[in-house]
C-alpha cells in the first residue's frame, strides 16, 4: 500500500496572523514538504493543476521534476491533471519525459477542473467536458502504446504519423488513476481501461465514496481485468494532529473556521464526524483511518491534504512529520495485513514493467529510427527516399 | 400508486405559530380528505423547513445533506405528492424556501406532482405565487397542480362559503385538492417515471444496472458505446 501527500497549492492568508506567502514561497515550501515526505517515509507527492488565482501549480511537470531531482525513491503524482483543457499530445510528452528523467517515479490522476472558465480559457467548451475527458484519454493511451499514431476526433487537430517522443520508459506508460467525486462516467471509464480510481473524499461522507468506489469495482470486473476486489482505488484524506487531541482541536479551530473551503458552513465537529478530515492525535487519526477499508474495500493508495487552509509552512512540516513517522507505519502494517493475497499491490513502474515483460518479453530500448522522431521531421524528399 | 398515497408537506414558514403552516395544514387535510373518497390511505408528513436552516445552508457549502436532511430529501423522493408553502417575501418564496430546493437534487422534482401554496400579510401579495414561485417548479419539470393557492392574512378570517372573499380560502384550498387527488389517481407521477425508465434504457444506459447502488449511480454511457466500439 502506498501513502502519500498532496497540494492543491493554494494561496490562502493564515488566519490567526494574517500573513500571506507569497507564490514563490508557496512553491519552495511544496518543494521542502515533498522532500520531507520522503525522508519520513511516505511514498507518494502529488500536485494540482490550476490556471487560476490563488493557485500556483500551473505547471505540474516543471514543479515534480525539480523535486524528483532532489528524492530518490519518492513517487512523483498529481491531483489532477487536467485531461479536458491540456492537448494529451503534451501531457503524453510531458509525462513520458518526467518518467524518463526520474527513472520511473511517475503516474497521473486525471481530472476535469476546479473551475468553470478554465475551459473557455483554454478554447474548450464546458458542457462537453465529459466527451472531450473521453476522447483525450483514449487518444493519451494510443500515444504513450503505439508507437505511430494516425487519428482523428472531435476536440483536437487530426494526427497522421505521429509519434509522440520520447518513447514510455521501459515501454511502459505510466500509470493513470482517475479521480472524480461525483460523475459515474469517470468511474465507467477507469474501470473500462483497467486503470485505477481515486476518489478524493475529503469532503464527503463514506456513503457516498463506498458508492462511488462500488461501481468502479463492479464494472472494473465487467471489463474482464479481473475481480471487482481487485481493482486499484486510491482515497484522499485528511488530518490535523497533536500529541494531545484537544491542543489540536484548539489549534485547528481558526484555520477550519476561516478556510475557504469550509468557513461559514458545518462545525468542525459535524464536519469531522461526515467526513474523512480526522483532528486529534495521532492515534486517533490511525483509528479512523483503519476504518476506511470497510467501506471501499482493501485499496492501494491512501493521500493526505496537509498544506490547506493558511497553515503556516512550520507547522505543514510538522505534520508531515507526524502522518510519516506515527500514523503511517502503523496503518501500512495493519491495513496490509488485512489485505488478501489476491489485492494487488499498489502499482510501481518496476512490477509494471515486469509484468509486461512476463507477457511480451524483454523490452528492446534500441532507438527505432522507423518509430523514433526522425519519421514526422523528415523533409517530404527524404520521406519519397525512404518509401522506396 | 401503491395503496398508500405518500404526501409530503413543506412549510416554510419563519415564525411559530405561523400562517404559512395553517395554511400547509389545511392543504393537507384538505388533500388526505379528497384522497380518501377515492378510498386511499394517505399517509401525511409534515416538514417544518425552519428546523433544518442550519442544515440547508451546510448543504448548500458542503454539496452534501447530512443524515437529518437526507431523510428528508429521501422522504420527498418517495413522495406520491409534495405540498410545499411558503410565504411571500420581497415578492418571492422565503429564502428559506428556495435555498432548500437549492439543496436538493432537480431530478427529485421531476414530475413529481406539487400542490403550491403561498401566504402574505395583504392579498396585493398574490400574483408572487404565479410570477416568482410557479417558475422554479417549471425549471425543475414538477407537475403543479393547476390551482395555487395564496392566503392572505385576511383570508384566515373569511373561510367559510359565501362570506367576504369571492373565492374563499376554503373553497380554493378544496379545489387545489381536488385536482391533486385527480392528478393522482390519473397516474401522473407514477406513470412518468416509467416513461423515463424506458427513455434511459432505449439510449443505453448501462445494460446491467449495478443493483444496490443508488439511481445517480447508474447515470453513465458504457464505454464502448462512447468511443463507437459496440
Amino acid at each position: 500500500m502506498q501513502f502519500g501527500i498532496f497540494t492543491i497549492a493554494d494561496i490562502t492568508p493564515d488566519p490567526t496572523t494574517g500573513r500571506v506567502p507569497t507564490e514563490n514561497e508557496r512553491l519552495r515550501s511544496m518543494v521542502e514538504q515533498a522532500t520531507l515526505a520522503e525522508q519520513v517515509g511516505l511514498d507518494v507527492f502529488a500536485v494540482g493543476e490550476h490556471h487560476n488565482p490563488p493557485f500556483v501549480t500551473s505547471s505540474p511537470t516543471t514543479t515534480l521534476a525539480y523535486i524528483g531531482a532532489r528524492t530518490t525513491d519518492l513517487i512523483l503524482s498529481t491531483a489532477t491533471t487536467l485531461i479536458t483543457t491540456n492537448d494529451p499530445v503534451k501531457i503524453a510528452e510531458d509525462y513520458a519525459m518526467l518518467q524518463h528523467l526520474t527513472g520511473g517515479r511517475v503516474d497521473l490522476v486525471m481530472g476535469r477542473g476546479n473551475t468553470g472558465p478554465v475551459y473557455p480559457w483554454f478554447g474548450q467548451d464546458i458542457r462537453k467536458g465529459v466527451e472531450i475527458a473521453i476522447e483525450n484519454y483514449d487518444l493519451l493511451r494510443r500515444l504513450w502504446t503505439e508507437d505511430v499514431v494516425d487519428w482523428e476526433g472531435s476536440f483536437r487537430t487530426p494526427l497522421q504519423q505521429f509519434t509522440s517522443t520520447p518513447r514510455p520508459l521501459d515501454g511502459v506508460a505510466p500509470f493513470v488513476w482517475h479521480g472524480s467525486i461525483r460523475s459515474p462516467q469517470i468511474a465507467e471509464q477507469a474501470a473500462y481501461y483497467g486503470d485505477g480510481f481515486l476518489h478524493n473524499n475529503i469532503f464527503w461522507p463514506m456513503s457516498h465514496t463506498q458508492q462511488m468506489v462500488q461501481l468502479y469495482r463492479e464494472r472494473y470486473e465487467h471489463y474482464g481485468h479481473g475481480t471487482a476486489r481487485q481493482a486499484y482505488v486510491g482515497l484522499g484524506g485528511q488530518a490535523f494532529m497533536r500529541k494531545n487531541s484537544q491542543d489540536a482541536w484548539n489549534e485547528f479551530r481558526p484555520y477550519f473556521d476561516n478556510a475557504p473551503v469550509y468557513g461559514g458552513g458545518p462545525s468542525m465537529e459535524d464536519f469531522t464526524r461526515a467526513t474523512p478530515l480526522t483532528v486529534g492525535s495521532p492515534e486517533q487519526v490511525v483509528e479512523r483511518y483503519l476504518t476506511m477499508a470497510d467501506g471501499v474495500g482493501d485499496y492501494q493508495r491512501q493521500m493526505f491534504l496537509m498544506d490547506h487552509a493558511g497553515l503556516p509552512q512550520k507547522t505543514v512540516l510538522e505534520q508531515i512529520e507526524l502522518l510519516g513517522t506515527e500514523v503511517v507505519p502503523v496503518l501500512r502494517r495493519e491495513l496490509e495485513a488485512r489485505k488478501p493475497a489476491d489485492v494487488p499491490e499498489a502499482p510501481t513502474h518496476a512490477a509494471r514493467v515486469a509484468e509486461s515483460e512476463s507477457r511480451r518479453g524483454a523490452f528492446d530500448d534500441a532507438y527505432k529510427f522507423e518509430t523514433g522522431d526522425n519519421w514526422t521531421g523528415l523533409r517530404a524528399e527524404d520521406a519519397e527516399n525512404r518509401t522506396r | 400508486m401503491t395503496d398508500t398515497v405518500r404526501l409530503v408537506a413543506l412549510s416554510a414558514g419563519l415564525s411559530t405559530p405561523s400562517s404559512t403552516r395553517m395554511l400547509t395544514d389545511q392543504l393537507s387535510r384538505a388533500a388526505a380528505t379528497a384522497l380518501g373518497r377515492d378510498g386511499a390511505e394517505v399517509d401525511v408528513t409534515t416538514v417544518e423547513l425552519r428546523e433544518y436552516a442550519h442544515a440547508i445552508t451546510d448543504a448548500l457549502l458542503t454539496r452534501f445533506p447530512d443524515e437529518r436532511l437526507s431523510m428528508v430529501i429521501e422522504s420527498v423522493r418517495a413522495a406520491d405528492a409534495v405540498i410545499a408553502v411558503t410565504p411571500v417575501f420581497n415578492v418571492g418564496p422565503s429564502g428559506l424556501f428556495k435555498t432548500f430546493f437549492d439543496a436538493v437534487d432537480v431530478e427529485v422534482w421531476r414530475n413529481k406532482p406539487v400542490l403550491l401554496g403561498a401566504t402574505a400579510g395583504t392579498a396585493r401579495h398574490s400574483l408572487a405565487i404565479d410570477y416568482a414561485i410557479r417558475p422554479l417548479f417549471g425549471y425543475l419539470k414538477a407537475e403543479v397542480v393547476p390551482t395555487v393557492v395564496f392566503a392572505a392574512s385576511a383570508d384566515f378570517g373569511a373561510d367559510t362559503d359565501g362570506q367576504a372573499d369571492e373565492q374563499p380560502l376554503a373553497a380554493r384550498v378544496r379545489r387545489a385538492a381536488t385536482e391533486l387527488a385527480t392528478m393522482l389517481s390519473a397516474g401522473i407521477g407514477s406513470s412518468a417515471v416509467t416513461a423515463e425508465t424506458s427513455e434511459s434504457a432505449a439510449d443505453g444506459t448501462p445494460e446491467e444496472p449495478a443493483s444496490t447502488l443508488d439511481a445517480e449511480f447508474s447515470d453513465f454511457v458504457p464505454m464502448g458505446k462512447l468511443l463507437g466500439r459496440d
